[in-house]
């Protein structure tokens, strides 16, 4: 067969493609909600990471909004007593006003906390200012003396009630110049709401405050310019930004655009010796968040956003103040971990869940992947099971249909057949119960490799007990191989050898609770579903064997025929000659038979086959057998009185009687001696695991008797009817069995049973047909 | 013996078991035909009539369709393959016919690669090589070339037997493969290619009008038959 070819004929690529789609379809199904799960997951997790986000948004905005509304009231003092003062000193009486100044002052600094100090100047270089001084108020003026500047200091408590006084020199010091006064002049013609003007912050050394002045100018009736300032401490908005909590572990911080931090973490060592809090820029190592979201701020303004630094996500929130100091920039961040860690733990559980889920659906593959395979099996099985069935019912048909099904006359050799085939066994047999009940005999086997019938064999109960045993119980039997149960030992041996099988299946056979027979399989290899046939193929070979019987019972037999040797009516004592198996008596050696031709003469050949062995241990052996054998026999001869028992190698020729007249004791002492050596040689070879096995042939012909050597007492024969028994004995269809020719058959059928072996050709003789002899009836 | 009693061993290569041809007013009859053709085995067939001899070897092959009955070939059931498969299986069958078929557009080398360049995956240079080494054996110079109604008709017997016995067939189907005219060579050539090719385990199935044809090469327990219009008849003893 070409190995090269592109399409191999013998495989159905179509079963083929629907055998790897059945493998691979659930596979597919596997992966396929694999990947849906998948999906599922992905989606539902960005889902809810971006809820989480919106959400963390949502709150940092809250908190935004929460701060900016915080600072706002912070530095809100600022634009609202500004305003209060722009209306309250615009007087042009200046003792007036610096006594309301210092007023709001000490109410001011008394009830604001983070308010650090006030002034107030006007464009003819006049100043006040209204300040803490430990728990009292320092309230100072400008003053000239003796042409000099100095600050007078008028130290009051909260009332304004006088407390103590001193004075500095002021030398150089001109409010006009400061940044606070300058700035509000810039801003004196700006609407109400942009006239406050804030300074940078700025630290002030002799208080540590880090302040921040606000300033708002106005004018006198009289048209000087009057500008009132205010300082706001921003070390309390670094505590109060410091203190707030922006998720888990959020921040937040106060910077301008510029970078410089106003409040927050940076500014915690405020007011320490050394600190430059005016000098304090966000880190680009330690705050790369808030760096990155002020450069935001700077690109998009106000929003939220999220970036990614330090190996994770925060979400920053960047806004304006717009009460304070416009380029104030309210940043806080917070790690995207502190709003959507449980959507980290939801994915993970999603995640376990789906391994859990494609665990599940792996086994459901598997299971309908195996499911499917077995689906198939069964499918085949039942495919199966229907052709068989429908096999059965032809043969069933083809029983039911034979001719003569229930005659137990007529063969039905398909009984055997149809066994066989259903049985896909070596051989069938259906064995008849012989009406003494010690004795079976086959009526008809079949032996599937020869394609052959073969009948006619027996067995006794005597050499097969356990045999016997199973028919009387009544129960089939299938034993696995037959040579290691003891009961069955022996048939294996003596019928089961002859074609080397082994298993044995064995169905008694009763009628009417009575056992007739029995149906033996060897070496059957499907005996499961066959049971119909086997049983209907037994039914009908109960009604045949139990007819059979019954007719067999019937017949009537004369009493004088059933007596076996023909007890004392023998007419001639055996003759025994010399060289025979059967020695001679030294008077009877006169009585030789004449020489010449004896026309019928009852004769018999015993042929042994597989007799012979080059191993000495086997023919060590195989001699003892024969040696047995041989008594029985000779023992045998004697007792059914035959008139002679030659030995010739491996045949024995057996004389029934030897006389020129026709007689019939002659042929039944033959008949019977064959029966009795076939279950005496059975008996001994069942013993042993022997390939040995012996056939007979019986014959009634012509003979020639001769007497040779120099004393004419060597008894020889040979002729017609030798050669016949000869060619019976060695075409014998299976061991064990007695063949006999039609000549013989005639003789003896009236005290025998048989079964026709059929016809064939005999050169010389023509068309002839022969027997096998199976018992007495 | 009853049906299903025995299971062979080795399944027939060709298998007719009372396989009925649809009649079509000529050629075979509608009978029932039964034939096993075992691996190794040489049929002879004695067959006076062209028509029922092309249209048996056609059963055989799956091209005539059957009314009843089955034609299994390699153990496959013609009737039960697709298309595909059946041209597949086909690719395993030598065939000798009367008409050769040859296409004279194309090369005589052509004509017998097609084929196998068909149904097989060998190379061209493979396969050239195979049908070189086989012209030599039949009597031809080489794998010739010319287009078939140039060639003679000795070479064109010659190249047939070359494409018939290319790639190893499992089956061999040969109508009249020998006229008695053919040089003694050749004659020796076919039939020790056709004894290789049985030893291999091919089938043969040879078809021929006269007897004498493979007088000298039949054994007595080779199957015998004859073709005719009472269907295929078993000979003895010839």
């Amino acid at each position: 067969m070409p190995t090269d070819e592109i399409i191999n004929p013998a495989v159905n690529m179509r079963g083929r493609r629907w055998q790897i789609f059945q493998l691979v379809g659930p596979i597919l199904g596997v992966l396929l909600v694999i990947g849906s799960i998948m999906l599922v997951t992905l989606h539902t997790y960005h889902t809810m990471r971006e809820g989480a986000m919106s959400l963390s948004r949502d709150l940092l905005k809250s908190q935004q909004r929460y701060i900016t509304g915080e600072v706002s009231r912070y530095l809100s003092p600022a634009s609202g007593i500004a305003l209060t003062a722009s209306d309250l000193l615009k007087t042009d009486d200046i003792g007036r006003n610096a006594a309301a100044f210092m007023a709001l002052g000490r109410s001011a600094l008394g009830n604001m906390p983070q308010v650090d100090s006030f002034f107030l100047a006007d464009d003819r270089g006049h100043f006040w200012m209204s300040a803490r001084r430990g728990n009292a108020y320092e309230e100072t003026t400008l003053c000239h003396e003796e042409g000099a500047p100095y600050y007078c200091h008028k130290i009051t408590d909260r009332d304004g009630r006088f407390l103590s006084a001193d004075s500095f020199s002021a030398e150089g010091y001109d409010p006009r110049q400061r940044l606070w006064y300058k700035g509000a002049v810039a801003r004196e013609h700006e609407s109400l709401d942009n006239r406050l003007y804030w300074t940078d912050p700025y630290p002030y050394l002799s208080t540590h405050q880090f302040i921040v002045t606000a300033s708002m100018v106005f004018r006198s009736p009289s048209g000087h310019r009057i500008v009132f300032a205010i300082s706001i401490s921003l070390n309390q908005l670094t505590r109060f930004v410091n203190s707030l909590k922006v998720g888990k572990s959020g921040q937040a911080v106060i910077v301008d655009v510029d970078g410089h931090v106003i409040a927050g973490h940076n500014m915690t060592p405020i007011g320490l010796p050394g600190f430059d809090a005016s000098n304090v820029h966000l880190d680009p190592v330690t705050q790369p968040v808030f760096l990155r979201a002020l450069n935001v701020f700077k690109v998009r303004g106000d929003g939220t956003g999220v970036v990614h630094a330090r190996g994770q996500n925060y979400v920053t929130i960047a806004s304006a103040m717009p009460i304070a100091k416009r380029s104030w920039v309210l940043l806080l961040n917070a790690p995207e971990d502190d709003f959507a860690s449980f959507t980290r733990v939801v994915k993970r559980q999603t995640v376990y869940f789906s391994f859990l889920i494609v665990g599940l659906a792996s086994i459901l593959a598997l299971a309908l992947v195996y499911q499917g395979r077995r689906v198939e099996k069964y499918q085949t099985r039942l495919r199966d099971e229907e052709d068989k069935k429908r096999q059965d019912s032809a043969v069933l048909l083809k029983i039911t249909n034979m001719p003569g099904l229930l005659d137990s006359q007529q063969e039905v050799p398909y009984l055997c057949e149809a066994l066989v085939g259903q049985a896909s066994a070596k051989r069938a047999s259906i064995w008849r119960l012989l009406p003494d009940g010690t004795r079976l005999i086959c009526e008809d086997m079949f032996n599937r490799d020869q394609g052959t019938h073969g009948s006619g064999m027996e067995l006794t109960k005597s050499a097969h007990p356990g045999l016997f045993a199973c028919l009387n119980d009544g129960h089939y039997v299938d034993i696995p191989d037959a040579s290691w149960d003891s009961r069955f030992e022996s048939v294996q041996r003596v019928f089961m050898q002859m074609i080397g099988a082994r298993r044995l299946f064995v169905l008694p056979v009763f009628e009417e609770h009575h056992p007739v027979g029995l149906i033996m399989l060897e070496d059957s290899v499907q005996l499961r579903g066959v049971e119909r046939v086997i049983a209907l193929i037994a039914s009908v070979v109960a009604v045949r064997l139990g007819q059979a019987q019954k007719a067999e019972s019937e017949e009537a037999v004369p009493q004088h025929l059933t007596t076996p040797f023909g007890g004392g009516q023998s007419k001639a004592p055996m003759k025994v000659v010399e060289g025979f198996l059967v020695q001679s008596h030294e008077e009877n050696k006169t009585d030789l038979p004449a020489v010449g031709l004896y026309p019928e003469v009852p004769i018999m050949v015993l042929e042994f086959s597989e007799a012979y062995s080059s191993n000495r241990e086997t023919a060590k052996t195989m001699l003892a057998l024969m040696s047995e054998m041989s008594e029985k026999i000779q023992d045998i001869s004697q007792r059914t009185r035959l008139f002679s028992v030659q030995v010739a190698g491996n045949r024995f020729i057996f004389l029934g009687s030897c006389v020129q007249s026709s007689e019939t004791d002659g042929v039944l002492h033959l008949a019977d001696a064959a029966i009795l050596i076939r279950e005496a040689c059975l008996t001994v070879i069942s013993r042993m695991s022997t390939r040995l096995m012996f056939r007979m042939g019986v014959d009634v012909g012509a003979i020639l008797v001769a007497h040779l050597g120099k004393n004419h007492n060597v008894f020889n024969l040979w002729g017609e009817g030798l050669r016949m028994a000869e060619t019976l004995a060695h075409n014998a269809p299976d061991g064990g069995q007695i063949q006999v020719s039609e000549r013989a058959y005639l003789e003896m059928r009236r005290h025998f049973l048989f079964r026709p072996r059929g016809d064939f050709y005999l050169p010389g003789s023509g068309i002839t047909r022969s027997y096998i002899l199976a018992g007495r009836r | 013996m009853s049906q299903g009693v025995s299971q062979p061993d080795y399944t027939p290569v060709l298998e007719l078991r009372e396989a009925v041809p649809i009649f079509d007013e000529e050629g075979l009859s509608p009978l029932k035909y039964t034939l096993a053709v075992e691996p190794g085995d040489c049929v002879f067939i004695e067959s006076r009539d062209d028509l029922q001899t092309a249209q048996f070897t056609n059963l055989c092959a799956g091209i005539l369709p059957i009314g009843s009955g089955k034609v299994r070939c390699m153990g496959l059931e013609w009737q039960a393959l697709d298309e595909r498969r059946a041209h597949a299986l086909r690719g395993r069958i030598g065939r000798i016919s009367e008409d050769s078929g040859w296409i004279d557009l194309y090369g005589m080398h052509l004509n017998i690669l097609w084929p196998r360049l068909h149904h097989s995956r060998s190379s061209y240079a493979k396969l050239v090589e195979e049908a070189v080494a086989l012209a030599l054996r039949f009597g031809l110079p080489g794998l010739p070339t010319q287009l078939p109604e140039r060639l003679s008709a000795l070479d064109r017997k010659r190249a047939e037997y070359v494409r018939a016995f290319m790639g190893r067939p499992s089956l061999l189907l040969l109508e009249n493969p020998l006229s008695l005219a053919a040089p003694k060579e050749l004659y020796n050539a076919f039939l020790s290619e056709l004894t290789a090719a049985r030893e291999r385990g091919c089938a043969v199935v040879w078809i021929g009008a006269e007897r004498s044809a493979w007088s000298g090469y039949a054994q007595p327990n080779m199957q015998k038959f004859r073709l005719g219009d009472n269907g295929l008849i078993e000979v003895r003893g010839v």
